[in-house]
């Protein structure tokens, strides 16, 4: 890529990166420079340690006391299962437009079978009223096999994972929202190698501003710097409508 | 603060260590909760900025490498990131001025492995002009995009982008980046 051959130019855009200047579709497409080019991320990181200097310039302010406990909870509260890094929110309405052109090509055969998936897993449970709208995704690897199911409700997002999943001791899958916008991913949270497990919605997430979700590989714990470390797999959303 | 004794508390937060969390968040949560409340503006926001950074911190402690600078810069970036993302998520506007005198102060003590990092930086900000060394800074405090500095600083955005892109150009240079 031009951006990556230009030395003077990536570490101008790593500056503004670190600044918050590089916004949008810019600051996301740069962000995907870092995932592919270590010289585009050692310029951010240098930049990193400089400009944090300055914020010895700001006078310490203490958070209020019961801040560390509300941590201390979301960390360490028995949940039974991995805990979520993310703030829960009132649920948004759901309504489901379609998936942005850059990533038909993933989304459209995983919304098929999203379809198929999600209306079997229907037609097996017990008979409920009212049947509410559904929200699906199926994560599909590059040979079309079901790695994860993700069923979006009110309360969480439950992901279900599959026997196809790779298991890997040492790196953990996380989920993402990737907007309509092309503003940067955000963390839905660390998702199950294997079995089932309900992330809370996160503060942000809205289906009607989603454009597709993606799943990453990260260190165990999740992404460290908030973007997602390596791209995996990205897929759509299928709305299943009242019956 | 003691660069060395944070170093020890995060290496003892990688092994799960709460104690070693908790006197981590006791000795950095007023330096990263300026930044969080600086950029946000808004208390209940930078809570959440903050809660989500030491969810964090707990869960990649083991990813800290030094080459990200100390434990607190690594750790204010986190946070850094996470403000500038919700600033951006939840579209809000800047309305206040900047450097408000009740947040910024003059230099707090540095880590010792910050010193040179923040005299090289400082000597290269005063080589710029006025007008680059303030915009660089409005930006960097407030996390302003191009066009909220334009309410700041009012000067036509390409002035403003012309200041940022040349005092980043000659920052990078004197810095050797």
């Amino acid at each position: 890529m031009n951006y990556v051959n230009d030395e003077n130019l990536y570490k101008l855009l790593a500056a503004e990166y670190v600044l918050g200047t590089l916004v949008g579709k810019a600051r996301a497409r740069f962000q995907k420079l870092m995932m592919e080019y270590p010289q585009v991320t050692k310029a951010v990181w240098d930049w990193e340690r400089y400009f944090s200097t300055m914020n010895a310039k700001l006078l310490p302010i203490e958070p209020p006391p019961a801040l560390y406990k509300k941590i201390e909870a979301k960390l360490f509260a028995e949940t039974g299962g991995d805990t979520d890094n993310i703030v829960p929110i009132t649920p948004q309405p759901r309504q489901v437009k379609s998936s942005s052109s850059r990533l038909t090509i993933y989304s459209g055969l995983a919304a098929v079978v999203a379809v198929l998936i999600a209306t079997f897993l229907i037609y097996q449970r017990p008979p409920v009223s009212p049947v509410e709208d559904k929200t699906v995704a199926i994560v599909q690897n590059s040979e079309a096999k079901s790695l994860w199911l993700i069923d979006i409700q009110d309360q969480g997002i439950v992901v279900t994972a599959t026997a196809n999943v790779t298991q890997y001791s040492d790196k953990d899958y996380e989920l993402w929202m990737v907007p309509k916008q092309g503003d940067a991913p955000i963390s839905l949270g660390v998702i199950p190698k294997s079995g089932k497990r309900s992330l809370t919605i996160v503060d942000g997430f809205d289906i009607t501003n989603l454009a597709a979700l993606a799943v990453s590989l990260e260190p165990l714990g999740g992404s460290p710097s908030g973007t997602p470390t390596e791209v995996l797999f990205t897929t759509d959303t299928v709305l299943l409508p009242t019956s | 603060m003691d660069s060395t004794e944070l170093l020890a508390l995060l290496q003892d937060t990688a092994i799960g260590d709460r104690a070693s969390f908790a006197r981590l968040y006791q000795q950095t949560s007023p330096n990263i909760y300026a930044v969080c409340l600086k950029l946000l503006q808004r208390r209940e926001l930078a809570e959440e900025a903050m809660q989500d950074t030491f969810i964090r911190v707990w869960h990649n402690a083991a990813d800290y490498q030094s080459g990200r600078g100390t434990v607190l810069a690594w750790m204010t970036t986190i946070a850094r990131y996470r403000s500038l993302d919700m600033i951006r998520r939840k579209n809000i506007r800047k309305e206040q001025g900047l450097l408000d005198k009740d947040v910024i102060e003059g230099a707090q003590p540095v880590a010792d492995s910050d010193n040179e990092l923040s005299e090289r930086l400082e000597h290269c900000m005063n080589a710029l002009t006025d007008e680059q060394r303030q915009a660089i800074q409005l930006v960097y405090f407030n996390g302003l995009s191009h066009n909220e500095a334009v309410t700041h600083i009012r000067s036509p955005l390409g002035t403003i982008k012309s200041w940022i892109r040349r005092g980043l150009q000659s920052l990078k240079q004197c810095l050797s980046i």
